[in-house]
């Protein structure tokens, strides 16, 4: 690929690790531990464990590829906008602390013992997050593009 | 071939390759769990019969003893639940093992249980069996195989 030198590589291949590492601290590096001794769940486990650093491999990849060929090939060159009102100065901080008052209450709720009713309302919130995300990207998108 | 080739192909190759590895090792993980290849060769299994009904589990022991929505079994002996249904289609979950199996009217099918951990775990119905699905709740209780 032109353009790039060998520091470049250095750090695309940092951040894949990045977010290898990332992606497997997340789901408690693959261990379930609510699981009991028995050779089903031994199964099971390695299993999981398989299947999920296989998926944290690819997700390390993309996702790691993604932040460093942003970063690296991100315009240079200043652009200005023109808007005759700002809504972004009011709806980005309501949507920023909503999403954040929605981590902290998603918090409370998770634990491993999680009964099946809270694991429908913790369904229901990552729900909510997904719709904050999609109203941030809106929000940024009528801003910049419209 | 360029590099961004090479790129693109390896992509799928690698995808390919980890869905193979993964299908086949869950094969065998799946043949072990189906015909209890880990029981010991030395001890017979013991035979119990699980109804489940709209909503509630009924065990049935070798002895005639019939218990609902709880059984109770040895750690590190072998077991069989031998699985079925008496009306609509469940399926029976316990969350510990990580393990569930269909229980269809008409049809046995054996769950080969060991478990080496004495404790009380959840059995949960994994198949919507009707209005009352949610109440079908039962308790596996592990003794150690030393009491009694």
């Amino acid at each position: 690929m032109d353009g790039l030198r060998g520091r470049d590589y250095a750090l695309w291949v940092a951040s894949v690790l990045v977010m290898f590492f990332i992606f497997a601290a997340i789901g408690d590096f693959g261990n379930i531990p609510y699981l009991i001794k028995s050779p089903i769940s031994s199964d099971v486990a390695y299993l999981w464990r398989l299947t999920y650093f296989a998926a944290d491999g690819v997700f390390a990849v993309f996702m790691g590829s993604i932040i460093f060929l942003s970063f690296r090939f991100r315009a240079t060159s200043q652009t200005t906008v023109k808007t005759e009102y700002d809504y972004t100065k009011i709806a980005m901080p309501v949507l920023i602390v909503a999403g954040a008052f929605l981590v902290y209450v998603e918090s409370l709720f998770i634990n491993p013992s999680l009964y099946i009713s809270g694991q429908f309302t913790v369904g229901m919130m990552l729900a909510f997050d997904l719709f904050l995300l999609g109203a941030i990207i809106f929000v940024v998108y009528k801003a910049y593009y419209d | 071939m360029k590099l961004s080739r090479f790129f693109e192909i390896s992509t799928g190759v690698f995808a390919a390759i980890i869905l193979i590895v993964l299908g086949v090792l869950s094969f065998q993980g799946l043949i072990a769990i189906d015909h209890g290849q880990y029981f010991p060769h030395n001890e017979t299994p013991i035979v119990i019969r699980v109804i489940a009904k709209q909503y509630v589990w009924e065990f049935i022991y070798p002895n005639g003893t019939i218990s609902y929505d709880k059984v109770v079994i040895q750690a590190g002996k072998p077991y069989i639940f031998n699985l079925t249904s008496a009306d609509v289609i469940h399926a029976l979950y316990i969350v510990q093992l990580g393990y569930k199996l269909e229980a269809i009217p008409g049809w046995n099918y054996p769950m080969h249980i060991l478990v080496n951990e004495p404790g009380v775990y959840d059995i949960y119905c994994a198949e919507f069996c009707g209005p009352g699905h949610y109440t079908m709740i039962g308790q596996l209780i592990v003794t150690n195989s030393t009491a009694g």
